[in-house]
């Protein structure tokens, strides 16, 4: 090996080496260990581990473990979640796209959910939900606000809907602002001239310039439901009964609640799974939407 | 004309769209201004007057001052050490990519490691810092914060030094710099466009984050802000009047951060999860 070489070697393991260090420290053996310990009934305490094999995944699907009402609700909070927030968003992102004078402050005041801490965001509905619901009853009259929104266990799942879409809304309102941009100005000037009608203009012209951003936008608002965790566990506190528990807040307990460890890390490499597999269709139809333009 | 009614109307239309969607953090602000009674009253009167106590009470309840340093530190050293790290390891990667074949597979590495969402690591992450003696140490948490967000970080930055041409470096070469001088005084400074990417989304991400906090820091002198927050509700159950003050603290200083530098947060945030 010439001196140069080595000096290159060297240089290398400097600069390379705190992050990979880092990266070990942080994703590398928490992955592999989890990995060991799905396999294992490990309390997180007692020095005596026993290897069940398979067992853990037999018991995630019984009734006391609750990962299947867990997985049943985020699966329906992501089926309304999604659809919702996206097309509010692009609703708000049409609006904002226009020349309106307030629409730079306006667009902030929307994003801004997205900078608060989650559990505040989580108190600050709860109050919504029980104070001031309460005094517009008094006002109003209106049974609406007498209902039991965090109490029932139908309306705690639209609580928690209403809250997680009311967070997002400005995120995907951004993406599509930005994808609203590529849309080719001429054309659609063009096409105003040629008489189209709002909605043609929207469907035939817009439309495929924001493929991209919707695709984009779609892919990260499932896999983000897919993980909520901290607005129920304030808002609801998982509740009534176990009606608001999400699969994160499901792991949470099976590990940090009930210490077992085992079950727990389980669950959570199905977590793992199912964001990787997401993750991955995603960069599938992005490469292909790549190949066709 | 018909085109520019319409457009007045839309305005008035979002204006108020806006305001409904503001509701419950107006509703929640005017509430921190009244004594307990008048908010359990009627919590959608105005405050009769400027009523402060609640801030002053829970300022003292809660250490506010002890635990903004707590939150600050976090975030000031976290970014600090992502920024610079992350920046080194990139341009190594990215340049030696010819000379060192093991740069792709370690790039390779980090970028799938992006696909790990930490719930599905934190019940072996809090074990490994159990075993490190990490658990409710402050370190403990700058540590795994950094490690958690470099892979992002080096992501970004890589993309961009490809972009940097290679003839400015030479030159500085030929005069007799150092690698670590090259960096310093002339990639570094073109980097600024990721580097304050990285700083905001991070900024945002680690102030921001409770769970992991949450599992890791027990003693009351160690915890963050929201915390804090968290700890003091469990104990006032339902007193709204500390309650909602001490939420708005808590969110004061990145809400300030984030009207100042608006225009970059919302780039950062939404281009840090498009490329992540």
């Amino acid at each position: 090996m010439t001196k140069k070489r080595r000096k290159i070697i060297l240089e290398f393991i400097i600069f390379t080496s705190p992050v990979i260090l880092l990266f070990l420290l942080t994703y590398i053996y928490p992955f592999i260990s989890g990995f060991i310990y799905m396999f294992t009934d490990w309390n997180g305490i007692s020095s005596k581990i026993t290897f069940v094999g398979l067992e853990n995944f037999s018991n995630i699907f019984s009734e006391s473990s609750g990962f299947v009402n867990s997985v049943s609700f985020t699966i329906r909070l992501t089926a309304v979640v999604v659809p919702v927030s996206n097309l509010l968003a692009l609703a708000f992102a049409l609006i904002l796209d226009m020349d309106l004078k307030l629409r730079n402050f306006i667009r902030t005041l929307l994003f801004m959910p997205n900078v608060i801490t989650l559990i505040i965001i989580g108190f600050m509905w709860q109050f919504v939900f029980t104070n001031t619901f309460e005094s517009l009853y008094k006002y109003t009259g209106l049974d609406f606000f007498n209902w039991s929104w965090l109490g029932d266990e139908r309306l705690a799942f639209w609580s928690v809907a209403v809250v997680c879409i009311w967070q997002v809304v400005g995120f995907y309102m951004v993406i599509y602002i930005s994808g609203l941009q590529t849309v080719n100005q001429e054309v659609l000037e063009a096409s105003i001239i040629d008489g189209a009608g709002r909605w043609q203009r929207f469907y035939h012209i817009i439309l495929p310039f924001i493929v991209p951003a919707i695709t984009i936008a779609l892919f990260l608002s499932i896999s983000n439901t897919l993980r909520t965790f901290d607005i129920p566990f304030v808002l609801t506190k998982g509740g009534p009964g176990f009606a608001t528990r999400t699969v994160v807040f499901n792991i949470y307990e099976e590990a940090f609640k009930k210490n077992n460890y085992g079950l727990g890390s389980a669950k959570a490499f199905i977590l793992f799974v199912a964001t990787a597999l997401i993750t991955l269709i995603q960069v599938l139809v992005l490469k292909r939407k790549e190949v066709e333009n | 004309m018909n085109r520019r009614s319409s457009l007045i109307f839309l305005e008035v239309l979002i204006i108020f769209a806006t305001i409904f969607f503001l509701y419950p953090i107006i509703i929640g602000f005017l509430n921190t201004f009244k004594p307990f009674r008048d908010i359990m009253a009627d919590a959608i009167s105005l405050p009769k007057g400027l009523y402060l106590t609640n801030y002053v009470t829970v300022w003292d309840q809660m250490q506010y001052f002890k635990k903004l340093l707590n939150s600050l530190v976090i975030c000031l050293v976290s970014i600090v050490a992502i920024v610079v790290l992350s920046a080194l390891c990139a341009y190594k990667l990215s340049r030696d990519e010819k000379r060192i074949p093991a740069s792709r597979i370690i790039f390779i590495a980090f970028v799938s490691s992006m696909v790990i969402p930490f719930h599905a690591i934190m019940i072996p992450t809090i074990q490994e810092m159990k075993f490190l003696n990490l658990i409710n140490t402050l370190e403990g948490v700058i540590i795994f914060d950094i490690g958690g967000c470099c892979p992002l970080a080096v992501f970004l930055y890589h993309g961009f030094i490809k972009t940097v041409p290679l003839e400015l470096e030479e030159c500085a070469r030929i005069d007799g710099c150092n690698t670590l001088r090259v960096f310093v005084q002339i990639v570094f400074p073109l980097l600024s466009p990721i580097t304050v990417m990285v700083i905001v989304l991070n900024t945002i991400n680690i102030w921001n984050d409770f769970l992991f906090p949450y599992l890791v820091l027990s003693s009351k002198s160690k915890m963050t802000l929201p915390l804090a927050l968290f700890q003091f509700v469990g104990r006032y159950m339902k007193e709204w009047d500390k309650m909602l003050a001490g939420s708005f603290l808590c969110m004061a200083p990145i809400v300030i951060f984030y009207f100042i530098l608006q225009r970059y947060i919302i780039k950062g945030i939404v281009m840090g999860s498009i490329k992540g």
